[in-house]
């Protein structure tokens, strides 16, 4: 007869308590509902970035309710897993390596500064796991990563759309007001090469550093040039100041503004967006809401929907990548090289700002079509032929 | 050519540009006699007394009782880094010294991005934001108050050092800081003085001169490097000709802008400053002398 020593009963009752623990995973995951799919959400929750990089999230919020009322991914509902980059790029690459640890992660979805895509791409086709982003930086999307794909048009874009629209309404004489960083001076490389294939000339063109307060000397050789037309780029400090110098100095020329300095801290140092009345921006369509022509405003009105209020243009863009996201997964089988391959092979999609193309070589997502001539007006963005 | 008008609208914005940097370089100048420091943290007083003054403004407080605030809120920091960062390590090495003023510089501008945010602050000219005509050079209103106020402040250094009992005292201390306690003058309280004095003047500028150039965290360091090098001009030792580089320097980046390239304000500017220098024979080249005011002791 076999004798039952202590020791062999303990570990028969330790056996029979460790059941539920090793089994109740397997009879959760045989019996409980399908498992969601998650997507990885890098952004600027904090920072000074955060404000607008919020309102992005918003919209990727706004799309995951739309998707899951149409059934999820394949009846998986989708579920967002909200990583903090504190507009910072070392942040977001910790957060990018941390979703693409995640097996249960398939993709991701980024909003925050360039300076953290751009981190983040460095390490795309290591981790492969890929990745739809936002972000104004064109070198985000060209060279092309395979694992990386940004929305919105390209910097080169706005002002090919700002030269096209001066040909058109017979503006031959540019003065350019911009800055002496890369950004301003690749604007100033564009602008060089366009003018000269358009048949325009540059009748000024005028440089400043970050650090500058006074403009009077540029504005005042913009004056004696006697231009058709004023294009000026700065943001923060620069551009209120170009802009209130501009005034002071009562310069009567037709003035435009590089979208991104036309920022709420702009309006309320000049004293509210009604006193830029008649300011124009080459801007993105989501900017015009409901007004947005064709296709734009009625993927506007979704959005609208599913926020339950009026939407901003970062909740806008957050809509187009959650537009991307959708075709591409129905268009693939699911797994991370899949869904990478079916973003590739997107074109001309629909998006709020404009068409959406992914080519292997160019990454960059939309084009001059998603962008429009905008004037304001009564504190208001119009298109500039309603103004 | 441009016309005088562009001329004078070149010269005359310039000069109100170099106001600022005139009322820095004084008071680095000033320190830099009576405590041996080159104070690197001069410039972030100029930003603070902008971003106060953008603050006061916006909580309606009169203009004369919001200035007083800054000023006093100059004296209060000047006097607090001379007694918690200098006073501390007087006998350390002199690089030492400079260095710990750059860290309070850094601190300063960090506590300036925490407390005021990125976004640059709007304040109202003094007396409106109208523009009037000099020379053919359209300014805004504001200039007025920017040169009345630097020329005031400077005739109260000038005649405060040159004529009253404590310039001489802080005059004695710059010659022979030994001798001049022997004479029965504490330097220890007048370098307290000095920063006090130092620092109040320099957020005065600040707050003169935001109302057209907004109040911004970052814009300590251009003023400040911009003073510092006209205080290099004066050798560190004469108010007078730091105060006409800073202005000079003000007039020169706009006049080679305008009437040059604006690409090549910066470099054009630099590269003049820096011949001056090597001409002058380096900065230190005669080594420490008596502060030049114009008077004996």
């Amino acid at each position: 007869m076999t004798r039952i020593t202590r020791r062999d009963a303990a570990r028969l009752l330790g056996g029979v308590l460790s059941l539920p623990a090793v089994g109740a995973p397997l009879m959760r995951r045989a019996f409980a509902e399908p498992q969601d799919f998650k997507i990885g959400v890098i952004a600027s929750m904090t920072g000074p970035a955060a404000p607008f990089f919020k309102e992005y999230v918003e919209g990727f919020q706004a799309y995951a309710k739309s998707w899951n009322t149409r059934g999820g991914v394949n009846g998986r509902p989708v579920s967002l897993n909200i990583n903090d980059d504190e507009s910072a790029p070392a942040p977001a690459a910790n957060a990018y390596r941390r979703v693409a640890a995640d097996p249960d992660t398939t993709l991701a979805w980024v909003a925050g500064p360039g300076a953290g895509g751009l981190a983040i791409k460095a390490m795309a086709s290591e981790l492969k796991l890929p990745v739809v982003s936002g972000g104004a930086v064109d070198t985000l999307g060209i060279p092309a990563d395979p694992y990386f794909f940004k929305i919105a048009p390209a910097n080169r874009d706005y002002m090919k759309l700002y030269l096209t629209w001066c040909k058109e309404r017979g503006y031959k004489k540019l003065a350019f007001v911009l800055g002496n960083d890369a950004y301003g001076q690749g604007e100033a490389q564009i602008a060089k090469e366009m003018t000269a294939s358009l048949g325009l000339d540059i009748a000024a063109l005028e440089t400043f550093s970050a650090t500058d307060s006074n403009f009077s000397s540029q504005l005042v050789r913009v004056r004696s040039s006697a231009p058709d037309i004023v294009y000026a780029a700065g943001t923060g400090a620069p551009g209120i100041l170009i802009y209130k110098q501009y005034r002071q100095l009562g310069l009567k020329y037709p003035l435009c503004f590089m979208l991104a300095a036309l920022t709420s801290a702009f309006f309320q140092a000049i004293g509210g967006a009604s006193e830029a009345d008649g300011v124009m921006t080459p801007g993105l369509l989501g900017m015009l809401g409901k007004q947005a022509p064709g296709e734009s405003g009625k993927l506007y009105d979704q959005l609208v929907d599913a926020l339950g209020r009026p939407a901003s243009l970062a909740n806008s863009l957050g809509w187009d990548i959650g537009i991307v996201t959708e075709t591409a997964i129905k268009r693939s089988d699911v797994s991370r090289e899949g869904i990478r391959a079916a973003l590739d092979q997107v074109k001309d999609l629909p998006g709020i700002n404009g068409p959406i193309t992914f080519t292997p070589q160019n990454h960059i997502g939309q084009d001059t079509r998603g962008l429009a001539m905008l004037k304001l007006a009564s504190g208001k963005f119009v298109p500039v032929d309603q103004a | 050519m441009p016309d005088s008008a562009a001329l004078a609208q070149f010269l005359l914005t310039g000069l109100t540009t170099g106001c600022a940097y005139a009322l820095v370089a004084l008071a680095i100048v000033l320190m830099f006699n009576v405590s041996g420091v080159v104070n690197l943290a001069q410039g972030e007083y100029g930003a603070l007394g902008g971003l106060l003054l953008a603050s006061l403004s916006a909580m309606h407080l009169p203009l004369a009782l919001s200035l007083a605030l800054v000023i006093a809120a100059g004296l209060l920091l000047g006097a607090a880094q001379e007694r918690l960062t200098i006073r501390p390590i007087r006998s350390a090495p002199q690089f030492v010294l400079i260095t710990v003023t750059l860290g309070v510089a850094v601190a300063i501008r960090g506590a300036a991005f925490l407390i005021w945010g990125k976004d640059p602050l709007n304040v109202p000219g003094f007396s409106g934001d109208d523009v009037f005509f000099l020379w053919g050079a359209l300014l805004p209103i504001q200039t007025i108050w920017i040169w009345g106020g630097t020329a005031v402040l400077l005739a109260l250094v000038f005649v405060g050092l040159g004529f009253t009992r404590i310039g001489r005292a802080i005059r004695a201390c710059s010659l022979n800081s030994r001798a001049a306690r022997l004479m029965g003058i504490n330097p220890q309280r007048m370098t307290v003085l000095v920063f006090a004095a130092g620092g109040a003047m320099s957020t005065l500028g600040g707050a003169l001169i935001a109302p057209l150039t907004l109040a911004s965290w970052d814009s300590g360091l251009t003023i400040g490097l911009k003073g510092l090098i006209a205080a290099i001009f004066g050798s560190f030792r004469s108010p007078g000709l730091a105060v006409a580089a800073g202005l000079a320097i003000g007039a020169l980046e706009s006049c080679i802008a305008g009437l040059g390239s604006s690409e090549a304000k910066d470099v054009v500017l630099y590269l003049i400053l820096l011949a001056a220098l090597l001409v002058m024979g380096g900065v230190f080249a005669r080594g420490r002398d008596r502060l030049h005011v114009g008077t004996s002791i």
